[in-house]
């Protein structure tokens, strides 16, 4: 699953209508304070985390929590010099209060250009002139923080649309959607990729090997759980090793050595065994 | 997982703030015009951030230049062959290496598989100076990485060699699987500075070394290597148990006798693979697939390997190269040593 994650509404409107036209089916999840919405398939989340390092970390935590995700993905607004509505992958989020510095993960293939970011406590306006080539927002490394407690860096995108140049004085909730409006569709086709990406992810992890019957093998070796974790290495590594641990253990039933009567004779299968085929 | 997912090795090249002025720094960043450059305070800001995921790093290399103010030269690990000498040291100016083979320590010692290159070798070299006014050094260069196969990038080797040819008390060993022929036919024969190959079987190389040069690319680059009189060693080792890993031997320690003569080579080293057990659990979160990561190993002494069976495979790797080379010119590693 895909965790989308904007501090406001009028920067998710776009992205929720995109998602909708691109057929998911995005409907609002009756979970507490927490503004949330899910697809059918479960493949994409979006949740509102308000404005701010704190408030953004801390329904990211909630959310991851709730949700484990593949990817966290933060979208949103920034000022910076770039044209309105320009799009931006964040590959370095530096945390002003602190002066420390965070980098997400670049090894998936992105779309967009990529700028650093500079996270600030408050907004001050900018000259329009100063020249500076970072993006500035308010949750980029409140989000970073949070998400690195569930996820690898790899994992963490942050996707940010330039909304003004840092130097107006009240930006409206309609210069905000608009912003996203011109971003929102490249922005929802890198997110299915993305799902694609997570898909492949999570076949490349999956772990097919164990079975009832290697599970009971373990309990009737009835010996310590050092004991069980050997006799499991064992046929985790026949699994790999292209043979088929099942047979291994039909054997062991067949010719009396399982189930062990103590400890003490589970001891003894397991050395027989490792003498036999490793 | 398809390979169109991921960016291209070196697309991100981090950039240490005090080693952005070198000029090796810069003589690397120019060899990588299209690479995208973010400056950071520290590498270990990036290279030692927690929770990476190496597995997914080693599809899409970085780049990490720094600059270390300590010099990178350690006293040779127990686990490592001293060819004996005593006074056996590796530098360390490169970690983790770009042929990501399988069973490589590297993946348990890092916590992660981007490349971190200390671009100013010049406080390293002034410490193997130091040492070198004590005692005669036997120095390996290629330990934590293959410096052969990214020579291209660093130009590290070459100045190795401009270092080690007024050394004649420094003795070089360059570990390398590397088949660089160009390289090899450009720099000079010197009588310090010995070419390790490290040699595997098809099955071995096919299936564990995926990204580093086949068998027989690495017995071609050893054989020009002997021809322009370059000191040679072999190394059979790590050697690795798999189902039919005798035959396996059997065919290379075969082809090794038919592409040299024993004279052509310096010495061979062999041993059974191990690995300090505190890297072997990172090494299998890292590999949870892999039959030789996943492998019941035994720990003795802090290091896992094949226990008894080491002994086994040892003596029988020597038995098929014994009456080509003398056995004053075999090196072998055994599990009591350490």
């Amino acid at each position: 699953m895909i965790a989308v994650f904007t501090a406001l509404y009028p920067e998710a409107q776009q992205l929720l209508d995109r998602f909708r036209k691109h057929g998911a089916r995005m409907k609002r999840l009756e979970a507490g304070n927490l503004s949330v919405w899910k697809s059918e398939d479960e493949n994409f989340l979006l949740a509102l985390t308000g404005s701010g390092e704190i408030a953004s970390a801390v329904t990211t935590a909630r959310v991851l929590t709730q949700f484990p995700a593949d990817f966290a993905v933060n979208f949103g607004t920034a000022a910076g010099n770039e044209p309105a509505g320009s799009c931006f992958c964040i590959d370095k989020i530096t945390e002003e209060a602190t002066e420390r510095d965070f980098y997400p993960g670049l090894e998936w293939r992105m779309p967009f250009g990529e700028r650093a970011l500079v996270t600030v406590p408050r907004v001050a306006p900018q000259s329009s002139d100063s020249g500076i080539s970072h993006l500035i927002d308010m949750e980029g490394a409140g989000f970073f923080q949070a998400a690195a407690r569930f996820l690898s860096p790899d994992r963490i995108v942050l996707l940010k649309v330039v909304s003004d140049a840092g130097n107006s004085s009240g930006l409206t909730a309609d210069d905000l959607r608009k912003a996203c409006e011109v971003a929102a569709e490249n922005v929802a086709g890198y997110l299915f990729w993305l799902q694609q990406a997570a898909d492949a992810r999570a076949g490349a992890h999956a772990d097919a090997w164990e079975t009832q019957l290697l599970a009971k093998a373990e309990k009737d070796l009835h010996g310590s759980e050092a004991m069980r974790q050997q006799l499991r290495r064992i046929f985790r590594w026949q699994a790999l090793a292209g043979e088929d641990p099942e047979k291994l253990v039909h054997m062991l039933y067949a010719d009396g050595s399982l189930p062990a009567s103590d400890k003490k004779k589970g001891k003894e299968v397991l050395e027989q065994l490792e003498r036999d085929i490793l | 997982m398809n390979g169109t997912f991921f960016e291209p090795a070196f697309s991100h090249v981090y950039v240490e703030e005090r080693a952005a002025d070198l000029p090796q720094t810069k003589r690397i960043l120019q060899k990588l015009p299209d690479a995208h450059v973010i400056m950071i305070r520290h590498y270990k800001d990036v290279f030692n951030f927690s929770g990476q995921d190496a597995r997914i790093q080693s599809r899409s290399l970085s780049l990490i230049l720094a600059d270390e103010p300590d010099p990178r030269v350690y006293r040779g690990a127990p686990v490592c062959q001293d060819f004996g000498n005593k006074a056996f040291y590796y530098t360390s100016t490169v970690m983790n290496c770009v042929y990501d083979c399988e069973y490589c320590y590297l993946k348990g010692m890092y916590p992660s598989a981007n490349l971190v290159v200390f671009t100013d070798q010049s406080r390293t070299f002034a410490e193997v100076d130091r040492l070198l006014a004590l005692y005669p050094v036997y120095l390996c260069i290629s330990y934590d990485t293959d410096l052969a196969a990214i020579e291209p990038l660093t130009g590290f080797l070459q100045e190795w060699y401009a270092f080690a040819a007024e050394r004649p008390d420094l003795t070089l060993e360059i570990r390398t699987k590397c088949a660089n022929k160009g390289l090899l036919s450009t720099l000079p024969a010197l009588s310090n500075a010995i070419w390790a190959f490290t040699l595997s079987p098809d099955a071995v190389a096919d299936r564990y070394e995926k990204k580093a040069p086949g068998l027989s690319m690495r017995i071609a680059a050893a054989r020009l290597a002997v021809s322009r009189g370059i000191p040679v060693r072999l190394c059979f080792d790590p050697m690795l148990r798999f189902p039919g890993w005798e035959e396996e031997y059997r065919k290379l320690a075969q082809t090794v006798r038919e592409a040299f003569k024993p004279g052509q080579i310096r010495d061979i080293s062999i041993g059974s693979f191990r690995i300090g057990a505190q890297y072997l659990g990172q090494l299998r979160a890292r590999h949870p697939d892999s039959a030789l990561a996943q492998y019941p190993y035994k720990v003795c002494g802090g290091v896992a390997g094949y226990g008894e069976k080491s002994r086994e495979m040892t003596a029988y790797m020597t038995g098929l190269l014994d009456g080509w080379i003398g056995r004053g010119k075999m090196f072998l590693w055994e599990e009591q040593e350490v």
